[in-house]
């Protein structure tokens, strides 16, 4: 009998030994986790054209174009004046962690064209104006006139812009500055493609995906 | 007891991926953002007054069917007198925009019969055509040109503004200032009198589809 309370005893101190350690060990990764939750938070204030944005940006200026001579070709030097400029500021308040950005864009219809730009180098300066446009697209297409292939670098370059601002980290209290420089092609259905959805996921840069 | 050892292996293992996907989930904001994307409108008013003093909808010197002001052409003390008459438009857009207009102008003049004459007649009533006047004049009519230095008439009768009325830009325009009475006859047999009836259409179109909509040439405004 004695020996097994004895074999008892021994078991339950092992057991509670266990319990200690497991105990000791879960307390100490808790309370780590939890002072970073209290100390650090991400948070974004986007502003569109100056104004802060909850949900919805409203642009109301876009202007329906040939895409072939009013764009590609620039015919009628027309391009620059026919298009819709849309200023994104995106704060990174001073209690956040260092961030990255993670921007996407989804337009409900292929017939909006927009082309992303940004001044890599002076994420947080202001100034763009439709002066540029003509500079900007013609970099950007070259000499190319098929429409096709015009549409696919400019998404090229638009995919190429967002992996370059996401690979760079942003501290709090910084501020980048990108634009959305906008058209409508000639097929363009207000009445049921009107939107285009702006994504923007940050991310701490430590622990964060690359 | 190797059992038991792994149910506890897996619970402590189990326990640290809670943690560490509430670490993940907890540095990562979303937000997600609708960009409403409309067409660019257009706006225009027009502001008709006699010697300062506006006119609108309701007033005596417009009618709303044919939609034409009322003008006196030759008495000068009727308050809608054609040398008291001047028209301005306001014109914006948010989009990059071409403007043209047209004024069309009729000269009515009526002629009332003396009743008392020896074979009275009834009224005739009659339009005025006008030969070309000087350049202060619109096109075959006595109408003045308002501050039109900006324009280029066209063969098809419209007016063209040159500039391209730039996106969110208001453009105020004086169209017409005034205008030359005409002169009416007044004897023993009749009395004259004129009225002038004017309508102003006014178009805008976007900056880049002037020549598709006016049928116009592509090098008009380079011309």
């Amino acid at each position: 009998m004695k020996k097994y309370m004895l074999t008892i005893l021994i078991m339950l101190s092992l057991v509670s030994l266990i319990f200690t350690l497991s105990y000791a060990w879960f307390t100490h990764t808790q309370s780590h986790q939890v002072m970073k939750l209290i100390s650090k938070d991400i948070d974004i204030t986007t502003t569109a054209n100056n104004q802060i944005v909850v949900e919805t940006i409203v642009i109301d200026d876009l202007v329906m174009i040939d895409f072939q001579n009013d764009f590609v070709l620039n015919t009628y030097q027309v391009r620059k004046d026919t298009a819709s400029i849309l200023e994104i500021q995106i704060l990174l308040s001073m209690d956040s962690m260092q961030s990255k950005h993670f921007i996407s864009f989804t337009p409900s219809s292929s017939d909006v064209i927009y082309i992303l730009y940004a001044d890599l180098l002076n994420l947080n300066q202001s100034g763009f104006d439709k002066n540029q446009i003509d500079g900007m697209v013609d970099n950007l297409i070259g000499t190319e006139t098929n429409s096709q292939v015009v549409q696919s670098l400019i998404t090229l370059h638009n995919e190429s812009l967002l992996n370059d601002l996401k690979d760079i980290i942003i501290k709090p209290g910084e501020t980048i500055i990108f634009y959305v420089v906008l058209w409508a092609k000639d097929s363009y259905n207000q009445e049921v493609d009107n939107n285009l959805l702006m994504s923007i996921e940050t991310i701490s840069f430590v622990g964060g995906p690359s | 007891m190797r059992t038991k050892s792994i149910l506890l292996y897996l619970l402590i293992f189990t326990s640290l991926l809670s943690l560490v996907t509430m670490t993940y989930a907890y540095f990562k904001a979303s937000n997600n953002y609708v960009i409403e994307l409309n067409l660019g409108g257009l706006s225009l008013n027009a502001y008709i007054s006699f010697d300062g003093v506006y006119i609108d909808q309701d007033s005596p010197y417009y009618d709303p069917i044919t939609q034409t002001v009322i003008v006196e052409a030759f008495d000068a003390s009727k308050p809608n007198y054609i040398e008291h008459l001047k028209i301005d438009i306001t014109l914006s857009s948010k989009i990059a925009s071409k403007m043209r207009f047209m004024i069309k102008d009729e000269w009515i003049l009526t002629r009332t019969f003396n009743p008392d004459a020896m074979y009275p007649m009834d009224p005739v009533i009659e339009s005025i055509y006008f030969s070309e006047q000087s350049d202060i004049y619109f096109p075959y009519s006595y109408l003045k040109k308002g501050d039109l230095s900006l324009f280029k008439f066209h063969e098809d009768g419209y007016a063209y503004y040159l500039p391209t009325i730039d996106k969110n830009e208001t453009v105020m325009i004086n169209l017409i200032s005034g205008g030359k009475p005409y002169l009416v006859r007044e004897n023993d047999l009749y009395v004259e009198t004129c009225v002038v009836r004017i309508g102003l259409e006014v178009e805008l179109v976007q900056a880049n589809r002037f020549y598709e909509i006016w049928g116009i040439d592509q090098t008009f405004y380079q011309s």
